[in-house]
């Protein structure tokens, strides 16, 4: 029997190939396996989003350890190239409608791509989720500030689209590049599908990869950007004698869909499913808020997470774009922050700046980050209620945005 | 030169729209607190009935009906 070492084991054979014909690719994978290792070490620890980074450090991982000579398109054409590298997981590249049905019936994870990720699905069954949690009340007790620190915090999001396009990236790529500043996983998922659909994977993952970090990043941000002193700034604890009632957030929340699909269609399946979710909660109908702010939002973390995972293969993610990508994506989110400080020196020194940083709507991460830094340095501060006007403004904001960019780049 | 010029329009037009907004939930607050004061203070909506106060309902249900045929 003629058996050959590196056949048998092909993860092996493919290392070995990999480093003889591409050497840094080879040593990409062997990089992300361990990175992969590393994120779930920090999300089983707590000091990253665990629901995100379990599955996401996994499918990482693994992804990279379970290449082999693989070429399923020509598979029954007997027409393979036997130096062709794949996967039984999924190609994000194969655009071509019949192979797309040959991947489906062979990839595991094909057709989960395809009807989630690829359209935007998980992304609207997110926001449904993320809706249901969201109480708009604390948006409608003081609409003006919580609507300027998230203006304020949109600011990354609208000066990475001239610099990305300066560093050679067309218009459209620059927009969903510069998205990532609004720190809105699904948003930047949904308007990189519409604008970009080559740089769709390398966007998502990096835009993931920062709203993961944001958890354990984002407090030694704000401890850089703000002194001790004004981080334990008190704000008054009650709701300025504004009581809101559900109706009233059930109200806004119609108004304020209807209002926004009118205004922008491209971007009403993201608009109706936030509103969606926040309609559920507010009309008490408990059987559907326990449904998808459960079910569906765990579900869609779940299958957003490993999907995310699976996309950081090395042939993949290492693209000469990536590596602009970090970096914009990095000053993207940097810029947001500085809306707190604005709202401080209008107010003469009465508003906590850390409140800035939950503009950016990674929701409700950054308002509770916000809060955390504030406590260890004034325990009695409580600035939540803020945060949070803040935090679900910036979705809005970003929804906003997401809108005006894929109705100015999506037909051109 | 044209990126620079869109940024500024695409800023421009989100503060209108989020402007817009803060004004419709102030002026929505506002109609609310002047034209019905009574509801500013009403209790949250009630939730769905609880599955015990359902199976409760289906009883009472079950034997109206029992008795309606005897």
């Amino acid at each position: 029997m003629d058996l050959k070492f590196l056949d048998l084991f092909q993860g092996v054979g493919v290392m070995l190939h990999t480093f003889e014909h591409d050497p840094k690719v080879a040593i990409g994978r062997i990089c992300l396996i361990l990175v992969g290792f590393l994120l779930m070490y920090l999300g089983k620890k707590g000091i990253l989003e665990p629901l995100l980074m379990i599955p996401m450090g996994l499918g990482m991982s693994t992804i990279n350890a379970s290449v082999m000579f693989f070429d399923p398109i020509n598979m029954l054409k007997k027409a393979t190239d036997p130096n062709k590298v794949g996967n039984l997981f999924l190609d994000p590249n194969e655009t071509v409608n019949d192979n797309l049905i040959t991947l489906m019936q062979i990839d595991w994870l094909q057709p989960v791509y395809t009807f989630t990720f690829g359209n935007g699905l998980v992304a609207c069954l997110m926001f449904v989720g993320i809706g249901s949690l969201l109480d708009v009340g604390f948006i409608i007790a003081r609409p003006y500030s919580s609507m300027f620190i998230a203006l304020c915090a949109e600011l990354g999001t609208i000066f990475t689209l001239p610099i990305a396009h300066a560093l050679g990236f067309s218009l459209k790529d620059s927009a969903s590049i510069a998205l990532v500043g609004g720190a809105d996983g699904p948003m930047v998922l949904f308007t990189s599908l519409k604008l970009s659909p080559e740089l769709f994977v390398p966007i998502t993952v990096v835009a993931y990869l920062y709203l993961g970090l944001a958890y354990g990043g984002y407090p030694y941000l704000i401890k850089f950007m703000i002194p001790e002193k004004l981080r334990g700034l008190p704000m008054p604890a009650t709701s300025g004698g504004k009581e809101v009632t559900a109706g009233q957030k059930l109200t806004f929340a119609v108004i304020c869909c209807v209002a926004l699909c009118f205004l922008f269609p491209v971007a009403s399946p993201l608009v109706f499913s936030l509103f969606l979710g926040i309609s559920i909660r507010e009309s008490g109908i408990k059987a559907f808020q326990d449904l998808v702010s459960n079910t569906v939002l765990y579900s869609a973390t779940l299958t957003l997470g490993t999907l995310l995972g699976i996309l950081c293969e090395a042939g993949t993610i290492f693209s000469p774009a990536v590596l602009p990508l970090l970096l914009l994506g990095m000053l993207a989110l940097l810029i947001s922050g500085i809306g707190g400080y604005i709202m401080y020196f209008i107010t003469g020194g009465k508003f906590n700046p850390v409140i800035g940083i939950a503009g950016v709507s990674c929701v409700p991460s950054t308002a509770k980050v916000a809060q955390k830094v504030v406590s260890s340095a004034n325990p009695s501060s409580i600035v939540l209620q803020y945060a949070l006007g803040a935090n679900i403004s910036g979705v809005i904001t970003t929804a906003i945005i997401a809108a005006i960019y894929v109705s100015l780049f999506f037909n051109k | 030169m044209e990126s620079i010029k869109i940024c500024f329009f695409v800023y421009g037009l989100t503060a209108v729209i989020a402007f817009a907004v803060a004004v419709v939930i102030h002026l929505m607050m506002t109609l609310i607190h002047k034209f019905a004061p009574a509801h500013v203070e009403e209790a949250p909506v009630e939730a769905a009935p609880q599955q015990d106060e359902t199976e409760a309902i289906a009883v009472a249900i079950a034997v109206a009906k029992a008795s309606s045929e005897k």
